[in-house]
């Protein structure tokens, strides 16, 4: 059963914001837009931002939290996942402060969780329609295709992708402990691990200069690789 | 013995003195590595030529190198530890930025609840069971 305007079951939006306050307004706006006719609740965790971020969240319909210190992305995302299971959610999705989602895309996430057809939807850009995505980018995120389906056996198109939809058992049953970057990985891994139905669902990724510099390096492969080898040592 | 003996082994010789008396207090694996480092230290500092000798048996040359390659391995592990420890510790107070930012939850304008500083419910944390 896809997402009704009549479905009264609580879905959650979670956002995870660290100095966003230039985009992170025009990202809520749509999003409350496309979501208005819905049961659906909007929390932002603001990571510890040194800018308005906190205040702008403040000017919307939604929840506020904020992590006194920057603490990543992965810390963000369970803050506001164990908020929303506290509020008994019965769905959750994680969308990017950024605007780099599409809301419209966030009915066709949430189809096969709400309809009990998988545990979890990761959004994928390959599957989908994705403006400008760098030749870099594109190899990186091949590359890190390639090491998940060498780790945790799971045959996906994108493993680095933001828009996720979760099933309440499923957001109980992942436990994000990488905060920063690597948590996208680690969320792989605890689905092998768990052995929880996941869908791939296409998704509309828009990169921006401003997005693409505020976002990974190439790099950071390489400290996102270390940080999940010092997870697995240090449990 | 010089005046680098006298000056270096009775510190050292207090030093594992007092790490074996941690060790006796606490039972820390640690204080057995430390006290493994200092009795090296003062076994080699007591008798210079006894890292020249085992360095010719390991076929590195001078006994300064051998104590060099040491001294490099000995700063990898510590290294090594010491990311452990502040990953552990950073984990630790991600899990207290968590519980601060779950119990300040906010509502923004025009939300249903029109609460702005509510008392949300107890949020479950990762040591509690669900």
């Amino acid at each position: 059963m896809s997402l009704m305007p009549e479905d009264k079951r609580p879905i959650w939006i979670v956002i995870a914001a660290y100095n966003e306050a230039k985009r992170l307004g025009n990202t809520l706006q749509m999003l409350i837009n496309s979501v208005a006719e819905f049961s659906v609740t909007i929390v932002v965790v603001d990571d510890g931002s040194s800018d308005a971020t906190f205040d702008m969240a403040r000017t919307f319909p939604v929840w506020v939290l904020r992590h006194p210190i920057n603490c990543g992305q992965g810390a963000a995302l369970q803050t506001g996942i164990d908020f929303a299971v506290s509020q008994d959610a019965h769905a959750i999705v994680t969308f990017d402060a950024d605007g780099q989602h599409d809301p419209n895309d966030i009915r066709m996430m949430l189809e096969p969780v709400l309809s009990g057809k998988a545990d979890i939807a990761l959004g994928s850009r390959f599957l989908g329609r994705t403006a400008n995505v760098p030749w870099t980018r594109r190899l990186l995120l091949q590359a890190a295709i390639l090491f998940t389906r060498m780790t945790n056996g799971l045959k996906l198109t994108d493993t680095h992708n933001g828009f996720r939809a979760f099933s309440r058992r499923a957001a109980q049953t992942i436990r994000i402990r990488q905060p920063r970057m690597a948590h996208a990985s680690e969320i792989l891994d605890q689905i092998a691990k768990h052995r929880l139905s996941y869908v791939e669902v296409p998704v509309t990724i828009r990169y921006t200069a401003e997005t693409m510099a505020k976002g990974q390096s190439s790099w950071d492969a390489f400290r996102i690789t270390g940080h999940l080898l010092a997870g697995r040592f240090w449990r | 013995m010089n005046l680098f003996q006298w000056l270096t082994l009775p510190c050292l010789t207090l030093l594992a003195a007092l790490e074996i008396r941690m060790y006796v207090r606490n039972h820390q694996g640690i204080h057995l590595v430390r006290e493994f480092v200092w009795l090296v230290a003062i076994i080699l500092i007591l008798f210079p030529k006894l890292t020249s000798r085992i360095a010719a048996i390991l076929g590195i040359g001078r006994g300064t190198d051998l104590v060099f390659y040491l001294f490099m391995l000995f700063t990898i592990v510590a290294m090594f530890h010491l990311y452990g420890r502040n990953y552990v510790l950073r984990r630790d107070l991600v899990e207290l930025a968590r519980r601060e930012a779950l119990l300040s939850a906010t509502t923004g304008r025009g939300h249903p609840s029109g609460n702005s500083d509510p008392s949300p419910p107890s949020p479950k944390m990762e040591n509690e069971s669900e």
